[in-house]
């Protein structure tokens, strides 16, 4: 890793958001190299979600600053943050189920030939680009309702590689998969990993962000609890970031449950 | 969809199958019987044609073929526009006030104003624009259903309509748009060639530009459109003032097929464009269905109404089939959208 040296790719600086007099986040500062899995891990509540939907132009912030490649950025929809080469894989996937593989690949981006779209050429790069993933599709033909929800998962990774993000947020992505296919998409984010994206996995599972992920960044009650780098760090350190925010918390304490109003 | 998903879940090994379906017996029974619903609109209007051409001797001339055209020229014209719009998974019930209210505007126009017909289509069409954006604003801009908000404007602007001409019927004394449609390029009554270049764009725009691909999209999923950066709100933009301006455009059809313009006109016009969109298969849910398949389902409609007349079938009996051709659309649609979601 060479985060001392080179720019991040991404970095949030005192994000915070308002819902009116609630406080979701505050004070979230991280970096984000390329060629790197950021792990966000915490609670149900944290301020997870809320920070996805900031980082992915789906809510403005209402305090401190995004910066991608070191450039000041404001995103007011999530075609900005698009723009800017960041690319979130939604839980529900986002996938258009009447429309076929190549279809929903190039969904808000479709190559065009003149006033038509270049069916021809969109085929041909969603097969390219599904071929170079480890996953069995039928055909580039197939409309979404036909697959299975670990091909689907593979369609919503593979929009990524065609829009050439170089920013991947991926909120739970093997949350309503099997154990098979789980590892199947834990591969797949490794693989973006090696192909130089920075990827921001969110995820409940301990063990799997154990398997993926560079640096672990817990959340507990809409800040940031700590980032670790997991070679550096254990699952009991962990844990109680998770559960208490604190890592030299002892269970049974109880205290330090500042709510961040 | 997350019925889907865990469908997925139960069986991890379709993660693994290279193809899908893998050729069992019962996965090719069912894609074949898929395949005969999907066709089953060609196949009805084949039949029908086939029928009537050995139970009428009038049925299969050109004459005869060409009035079918004609008959359902605005019927056809109104099932494009809502074709598109069910699509985009919206429904548009002004496009019979829409008929109303644009025959009367070109018929004040030209007949109080002494408008010549050029500026006075042009502002019928401009009628229509407007219908669409009013629409627009109510669904897009204050989230009211489509259903609702269509329905009422169409009761709104059928109001505008009869206040407009106190409730008469305006005929019309300059015959210049009567005249025009009265002509037969190439042997063909114009309204059939604009049905045809109707249908021809529509298919063209759903298949081949981004603008067909982002209704589709937005139809299909709205919230995965946006996402995906497609500017959905100018989509529905584009579909309602589409339904609009081809509403609109029936409304001059029937103003000059009619030489008259009336409040009163297309009165429930929107159940006719329903029957012939539906019976096409194009699914309520939105993000499927062909305008091709709509243009069968008019065509059906047009040559059952021919042939029960050329046969002299009581039209309380016509009345009969139209309905019962009516539900059987919709039990094929309930069963095929039922296979789709398996």
């Amino acid at each position: 890793m060479t985060e001392t040296t080179s720019a991040p790719l991404l970095s949030a600086d005192g994000v915070g958001k308002l819902f009116g007099h609630v406080r979701a986040l505050r004070d979230v500062s991280f970096d984000l190299q390329a060629g790197e899995v950021l792990a966000v891990l915490g609670d149900n509540g944290a301020g997870k979600s809320t920070l996805i939907k900031i980082l992915s132009g789906v809510y403005d912030l209402s305090e401190g600053r995004l910066r991608v490649r070191g450039e000041d950025v404001t995103f007011g929809k999530p075609a900005d943050a698009a723009a800017k080469g960041i690319a979130t894989v939604y839980q529900d996937l986002a996938l258009v189920d009447t429309r076929d593989v190549a279809a929903n690949l190039f969904l808000g981006r479709e190559f065009r030939r003149g006033p038509f779209v270049d069916r021809r050429r969109m085929y041909r790069e969603a097969e390219q680009v599904l071929a170079g993933l480890t996953i069995q599709l039928p055909s580039v033909r197939v409309p979404i309702y036909l697959l299975s929800g670990g091909q689907r998962q593979a369609v919503a990774i593979a929009r990524v590689l065609v829009g050439g993000a170089d920013i991947v947020i991926m909120d739970e992505p093997t949350a309503a998969l099997g154990v098979q296919e789980s590892e199947r998409v834990l591969r797949l984010v490794r693989d973006l990993r090696d192909a130089g994206k920075a990827v921001i996995l969110i995820s409940h599972n301990l063990q799997q962000v154990w398997q993926t992920a560079d640096r672990i960044m817990v959340m507990h009650l809409g800040r940031v609890a700590g980032i670790r780098r997991r070679a550096d760090s254990t699952v009991e350190e962990i844990v109680k970031l998770i559960v208490y925010g604190d890592p030299d918390e002892t269970p049974g304490h109880g205290g330090d449950q500042q709510v961040p109003m | 969809m997350t019925a889907l998903d865990s469908l997925g879940v139960l069986n991890p090994v379709s993660w693994f199958r290279p193809t899908r379906p893998s050729g069992s017996d019962r996965d090719g029974r069912r894609r074949v019987s898929d395949r005969l619903l999907d066709l089953g609109i060609y196949l009805s209007l084949v039949a029908l044609v086939l029928y009537f051409w050995q139970a009428s001797p009038y049925f299969m001339t050109q004459r005869n073929l060409l009035n079918v055209g004609a008959a359902v020229a605005v019927t056809g014209v109104l099932a494009a526009g809502m074709t598109i719009a069910l699509i985009a998974g919206q429904l548009d019930l002004t496009v019979g006030a829409n008929i109303a209210v644009t025959s009367v505007v070109v018929a004040l126009a030209v007949q109080d104003l002494g408008w010549s017909t050029p500026p006075a289509v042009l502002l019928g069409l401009a009628v229509g624009v407007a219908i669409g954006l009013v629409n627009t604003a109510l669904v897009v801009g204050v989230g009211i259903n489509s259903i609702i908000a269509t329905l009422a404007m169409g009761i709104v602007i059928r109001g505008i309509a009869l206040i407009s001409t106190d409730g008469q019927t305006k005929p019309l004394t300059n015959l210049a748009l009567p005249d025009f449609l009265q002509t037969r390029p190439l042997g063909v009554p114009t309204s059939v060639w604009i049905l045809a270049a109707v249908f021809v764009v529509s298919w063209v725009v759903m298949s081949f530009t981004r603008m067909g691909w982002h209704i589709y999209g937005v139809g299909g999923n709205a919230s995965a459109a946006l996402r995906a950066g497609v500017r959905t709100k100018r989509v529905y933009a584009g579909v309602f003032i589409t339904t609009g301006v081809l509403a609109a455009l029936g409304g001059i059809l029937t103003t000059g097929t009619s030489s008259s313009g009336g409040p009163n006109y297309a009165n429930g016009a929107e159940f006719d464009v329903l029957t012939a969109v539906l019976l096409g298969g194009i699914g309520l849910a939105g993000g499927s269905g062909r305008v091709q398949r709509t243009l069968a389902g008019v065509l059906v409609i047009g040559v059952l109404n021919n042939g029960l007349t050329l046969m002299s079938v009581n039209s309380y009996y016509q009345q009969l089939a139209r309905g019962a051709v009516f539900v059987l659309a919709v039990v094929l649609g309930v069963i095929g959208e039922r296979r789709r979601a398996r």
